[in-house]
């Protein structure tokens, strides 16, 4: 028989190699949520969009490390209408002609999206005198501009994105 | 452009699984090493043949899932494999309990791990796309039904145990219901899929609950009196409680509607109420559950001795190989994690279940990633399979609930839950897969195309003027 030190040994080893892959899967977890593009809670919200607003540039792939200190857009250009990409169908040109627009599931709004990552009601955008902010309504899964959730009423501008569930609102001039 | 873009991150995707399989194996590896150095001065040929032939069977499942679902998830495999081999290793070690040097269930599980990874690769072959299920889903609901009531059958269904659960042919036994809960969810999947606008509807309020209107909760009912149904005729929880679980997770994710699962726990009340009283082993069970220690020598010794195996392993285990977990009855089948429990001890176990885990987690995130609501659905429901199977068998064995004689998904020994269970993998990896370009997908590739750039975009937008 072998001396007891080697089981022991073995053992420690055993179980200090369960506890290598152990986390050896969580980085590869991890690694997989930072360079998803899914990595907000909008699940697949920027992939679907089928035109972005910005022609593409080099990738600089690292989703965490870019996010620097935040740039303003140089120029906030008034937006004058939103085109609601969804998931399945074809865009939908809304202007703003300074109505509320409400986006949802539900039947009380006067965007309905039949999008199953949307709230009953889920964002509105609207017009407060000056300029045009989004507001979420207390949606599940958040609204996001550029990527950004959105907390409190934000305003936006021409070339910004909102992501409301899996359907992305393109803000034009 | 994106067309190689996306085969190097399949590529990246496939050499992570890859390295983690390697990792795995090597885990297996010590292990095994363990059990068969405390047990005997030399490993006997027979056991290196079946190691080697398990190293192969990975290998080949590694490369089938690269080739037939590329870009798939890297993480299940992997896990899955792991847990096959440390259940392997620890059903290897339990034959030394039967005698000298035995090697009595070792080999066939080995056998079944073949098998297994067979299926596995013949489903990533064969299912190229969740979605042509839709085509099969009343026969595939239909084909479900009537396997379940197999075992009822007078020739080929066998009562073993006390559960009328088998299937016997030609020598040859099999549980049905592994591969029903697939089917189910299957059917489920697609079912739910199509319907779920339907379910989803809310006609009425009671509190702050929308009620669906009456008819929508027909087909719940009917699944609980179907699973009420079957656990009388079959005497086995485990179907039961499986399926209805699953059906109401399903249901509740599809709609939404808060109704169902409050619903759902009602029924399940209301029939746990109605089996504890009609049927004596429920009442068994419930009781020793309640109080196992003034039993420990009668009908609550499998339990007991399950706790005192867990309590001797203490932190870090007495070792592999070196305990006595022969003292459990049936702990190849639902008792193996208690056999962990006292060999490998809580660092063991917790390194087992975080495996569960990370593997369950992988499931609802292919889920919420997926491309269609058939595709969500489907890793929903199979997630949740493997989910509660490891929650009712764990809980059964560490006595947090009534125990239920399940097997621990991948470890136990037992052929058609390694089957069902790694076809179950095989499916995950396909929804999980970017899709095969066939007509419908090539919009959504050219999307994928898109987002390649759009994701680009932000970033550099950001830097470059500064």
């Amino acid at each position: 028989m072998m001396p007891p030190i080697v089981f022991t040994l073995l053992q420690g080893l055993f179980l200090l190699l369960l506890y290598i892959f152990v986390a050896r899967a969580v980085r590869a977890v991890i690694r997989d949520v930072s360079t998803a593009p899914a990595s907000n809670p909008a699940p697949s919200a920027p992939r679907r969009a089928s035109r972005p607003a910005q022609p593409a540039g080099k990738p600089a792939r690292k989703g965490r490390d870019d996010s620097g200190p935040k740039q303003e857009r140089p120029k906030r250009i008034a937006p004058r209408e939103l085109v609601v990409h969804s998931p399945d169908g074809r865009p939908r040109v809304l202007p703003l002609d300074g109505n509320e627009i409400t986006f949802g599931r539900g039947e009380q709004v006067s965007v309905a999206l039949g999008d199953p990552y949307t709230s009953d009601r889920h964002a509105r955008v609207y017009n407060d005198g000056r300029r045009w902010l989004v507001a979420d309504l207390g949606s599940t899964n958040g609204t996001f501009v550029n990527q950004v959730k959105v907390t409190a009423p934000t305003p936006i501008a021409a070339g910004d994105q909102l992501g409301i569930g899996r359907t992305v609102v393109e803000v034009r001039k | 452009m994106a067309k190689t873009a996306s085969a190097a991150a399949a590529r990246r995707r496939a050499n992570t699984e890859l390295g983690l399989m390697v990792l795995g194996l090597l885990v297996v590896l010590v292990a095994a090493a363990l059990v068969e150095l405390s047990q005997q001065p030399d490993i006997p040929e027979a056991v290196l043949n079946y190691g080697a032939g398990f190293l192969a069977l990975s290998v080949v499942a590694h490369i089938a899932k690269r080739r037939l679902a590329p870009g798939s998830d890297p993480l299940i495999l992997p896990i899955a494999v792991l847990l096959n081999g440390l259940g392997l290793v620890m059903v290897r070690r339990l034959d030394f309990t039967g005698g000298e040097q035995a090697l009595e269930f070792a080999p066939s599980q080995t056998v079944w791990s073949a098998v297994a990874v067979a299926a596995f690769v013949l489903t990533l072959w064969f299912v190229r796309d969740h979605t042509s299920f839709d085509d099969y889903r009343y026969l595939i609901g239909l084909g479900s039904l009537l396997l379940l009531l197999t075992p009822l059958l007078p020739v080929i269904g066998r009562e073993i145990n006390g559960a009328r659960i088998w299937l016997s042919i030609g020598g040859l036994s099999f549980q049905p219901v592994e591969a029903v809960k697939l089917g189910f969810v299957i059917f489920f999947a697609s079912y739910l899929a199509e319907k779920r606008d339907v379910l989803a509807v809310a006609t009425s309020r009671l509190g702050p609950i929308m009620l669906p209107p009456l008819r929508a909760f027909a087909p719940l009912v009917g699944i609980w009196a179907m699973g009420l149904a079957v656990l009388g005729l079959q005497n086995d929880l485990g179907p039961t409680l499986l399926l209805f679980g699953v059906f109401i997770v399903m249901l509740y994710i599809g709609t939404g509607r808060l109704a169902y699962p409050v619903v759902g726990v009602l029924l399940a009340a209301v029939g746990a109420v109605f089996a504890y009283q009609s049927f004596g082993h429920v009442q068994n069970r419930v009781s020793i559950w309640l109080d196992v220690w003034s039993r420990y020598d009668g009908d609550g010794f499998q339990l007991a001795q399950s706790l005192f195996a867990i309590g001797t392993g203490g932190i870090a285990g007495v070792g592999l190989g070196q305990g006595q977990p022969g003292f459990i009855p049936f702990v190849r089948t639902d008792f193996i994690f208690s056999a962990f429990g006292e060999e490998a001890g809580l660092l063991g176990t917790t390194g087992i279940l975080l495996c569960f885990v990370l593997l369950i987690g992988r499931g609802f995130r292919i889920a919420m990633r997926a491309r269609d609501e058939m595709g969500a659905l489907l890793a929903v429901g199979l997630t949740t399979i493997l989910a509660l199977q490891v929650f009712v068998i764990v809980g059964g064995a560490t006595r947090l609930i009534p125990l239920t004689g399940i097997t621990l998904p991948f470890v136990s020994y037992g052929g058609s839950s390694l089957l069902s269970n790694y076809v179950l993998v095989a499916l995950l990896a396909r929804v999980s897969a970017p899709g095969v370009p066939r007509h419908t997908r090539r919009r959504r590739e050219d999307d994928f195309e898109d987002a390649e750039d759009e994701r680009t975009a932000q970033p550099s937008a950001a830097g470059g003027s500064s």
